[in-house]
């Protein structure tokens, strides 16, 4: 059969599932068994078990649900409110300082939680009522939050990390470290844009006064602010120290992460039953939804090599004559693109099997792609219209529209970008903090 | 009978929870049995099965939870025959791919049996164990499908 045929066979088959919304993990998982069937009929399909096997049984994917129930257990629990309450006392002095602390409070977050909607979520919900009661303009207020939220991703530990790794057979332990300054940098880029803003237009955050002062429920507490932030940075430490010193693996520090979350919602006494419940029940979910994208694109990538498209699609793109920054000029086009339609997971599991190898070809460092293609998934969490995080943050902005959302965030789509420039041309940023890990 | 089978599917999804808290006992317990200088020996490999358990005893769940993510694009906005043909053909051929799914994963269990296919660990466990319950959680979804269908795709999410 023609690679013609199995290429339009292909693109029209998942165009036409996930358009009319067929469920991401079968689309890819269906056209996978066509494509299969196509090329080796009945016969081929007996490597699917295989696949789906090899995918369940893991060591690396474990860490996908440990660290879920660390997020769930923290925003559950209600724990991230004293947290921000901290981050707030130390920051609300600043011009448009409570829009600061969505960015701080994202940026530390995302250190105990490896996705980005459990971070918009468990900020956006203690800080979208405290902004808006003070009188923040809301656009600033959900842009913030979304593109902060973000964060959770690039800032270890985190699951998509976790995913690429698995895929390109890298380190997850050395990806995870590399995130870390190329996180505190685009945190940095996002609080000057914020300086920036305000002092240009001083009516979107209004000065801290009196009346801020009387609105804050989060300042009128009496605690101190290092008490405050003091749990989760010690579940930070627990678990990003663990894995720079080489003393547990990332599944490790998932699950002791896990673990500390459970210990410090016992310690503020809000570890009852049902948000224990509810935290395993939604990693249950979660794990299964991104587990199932995994095995459906696992089957769609067999197929491809079966078929040998892949290694088509691959001569053909070598053949094109590109160079090497042109084609990364292209890889960052495509996925801006998918990023506006498809989810992240989905993104790398669909593209990397068959680039994967134009990469190896081109020389490109696989952690240093790994961070790239990462910040390039976040930028796709607040691309319209599909957006992860444009989507969390508008369900619990109270009736907002989403147009205002989509507004507030669009600015932190060209300051990502702005952050993927700086990474290219300076990419030490990335690859030194790995360089010096002992538990390599 | 469909209530027979929700139950299933609920049930099945609370020992994926299960397996979620197992996992977390068992590797905790070899981070702190290491500092001992002691290892369980067995940790890596019963969490990459508790996993498998965890990703296919909650899948039939998680689809009825309505978990699964799709591109709501054009889904959304459908309506009235449109939208009750678009659910059919996103059930029927999902049932279809999940039934091929569990008619392989049971070939390559029974194979295991058979041949006594057994992993290379100090307890040598037989793989047609882990693989049994990676059928379960598979025949479950392919239920929890099926029961889409039979309702006439009533509570698809």
């Amino acid at each position: 059969m023609s690679s013609e045929l199995i290429i339009a066979v292909l693109f029209i088959a998942l165009g036409v599932f996930l358009f009319v919304g067929q469920w991401t993990a079968f689309a890819l998982g269906i056209v996978g068994v066509i494509v299969i069937m196509m090329t080796k009929g009945w016969v081929g399909l007996l490597g699917l078990s295989s696949v789906v096997w090899n995918n369940a049984n893991s060591y690396i994917l474990i860490a996908v649900p440990m660290f879920l129930l660390m997020g769930e257990v923290i925003l559950r629990s209600g724990t991230s409110k004293a947290f921000y309450s901290g981050i707030v006392k130390v920051l609300h002095k600043l011009p448009g300082g409570l829009l600061h602390a969505n960015i701080v409070a994202c940026a530390i977050f995302s250190a105990v939680s490896g996705s980005s909607v459990a971070t918009a979520a468990s900020v956006g919900t203690v800080a979208i009522p405290e902004l808006i009661k003070a009188g923040y303009q809301p656009r600033a207020v959900y842009g913030s939050l979304a593109a902060g939220g973000t964060l959770g991703i690039l800032i270890p530990p985190s699951i998509i990390m976790v995913l690429y790794a698995a895929l390109v057979e890298e380190s997850v332990g050395r990806l995870f470290i590399a995130g870390i300054l190329p996180g505190l940098l685009m945190s940095l880029i996002f609080m000057i844009y914020i300086a920036v803003m305000v002092y240009r237009n001083p009516a979107i955050a209004p000065m801290p006064d009196m009346k801020l002062r009387e609105a804050s429920e989060l300042l009128s507490t009496k605690s101190n602010p290092l008490w405050d932030v003091m749990p989760i940075v010690s579940l930070l430490v627990l678990v990003l120290g663990g894995i720079y010193s080489g003393l547990t693996t990332p599944t490790e520090a998932a699950a002791v992460g896990a673990a500390g979350a459970l210990v410090m919602a016992a310690g503020y006494r809000k570890l009852t039953w049902p948000v224990f419940r509810d935290s395993v029940m939604s990693t249950v979910k979660t794990t299964c939804m991104v587990s199932m994208i995994i095995i459906g694109a696992q089957i769609l990538s067999t197929a491809l090599t079966f078929s040998g498209v892949s290694r088509e699609i691959s001569e053909w793109i070598v053949g094109l004559g590109l160079s090497k920054w042109e084609f990364f000029l292209i890889l960052v086009v495509l996925y801006i693109i998918l990023g506006c339609f498809v989810d992240g997971i989905s993104m790398i599991y669909m593209t990397l099997p068959v680039l994967l190898p134009v990469i190896k070809v081109f020389g490109f460092d696989l952690i240093w792609l790994g961070v790239i293609i990462t910040i390039l998934i976040e930028l796709g969490q607040i691309t319209p219209p599909v957006g992860l995080n444009l989507f969390t943050i508008h369900g619990i902005s109270g009736g907002a529209k989403f147009s205002e959302v989509v507004a507030g965030s669009t600015p932190y789509v060209f300051l990502m970008l702005i952050v993927i420039a700086i990474l290219t041309f300076y990419p030490e940023i990335v690859t030194w903090l790995p360089e010096t890990m002992r538990g390599k | 009978m469909s209530g027979i089978a929700s139950k299933i599917v609920q049930g099945t999804g609370y020992l994926a929870g299960v397996s979620t808290v197992l996992i977390l006992l068992l590797v905790c317990v070899e981070v702190i049995a290491r500092f001992f200088n002691h290892s369980t020996q067995i940790a890596d490999e019963y969490a990459g099965y508790l996993n498998a358990a965890v990703i296919f005893l909650g899948l039939g769940y998680s689809l009825k939870e309505g978990a699964f993510i799709r591109i709501e694009l054009l889904y959304d906005k459908l309506k009235g025959a449109t939208f009750f043909w678009v659910k059919a053909l996103i059930t029927i051929s999902a049932l279809i791919f999940s039934a091929i799914l569990t008619y392989f994963l049971i070939l390559h269990t029974a194979y295991a049996y058979t041949q006594d296919v057994r992993a290379v660990s100090i307890l040598q466990t037989p793989e047609w164990v882990p693989m049994s319950i990676v059928v379960l959680g598979c025949a479950v979804l392919t239920l929890q499908l099926a029961i889409f269908t039979f309702t006439k795709f009533k509570n698809l999410p």
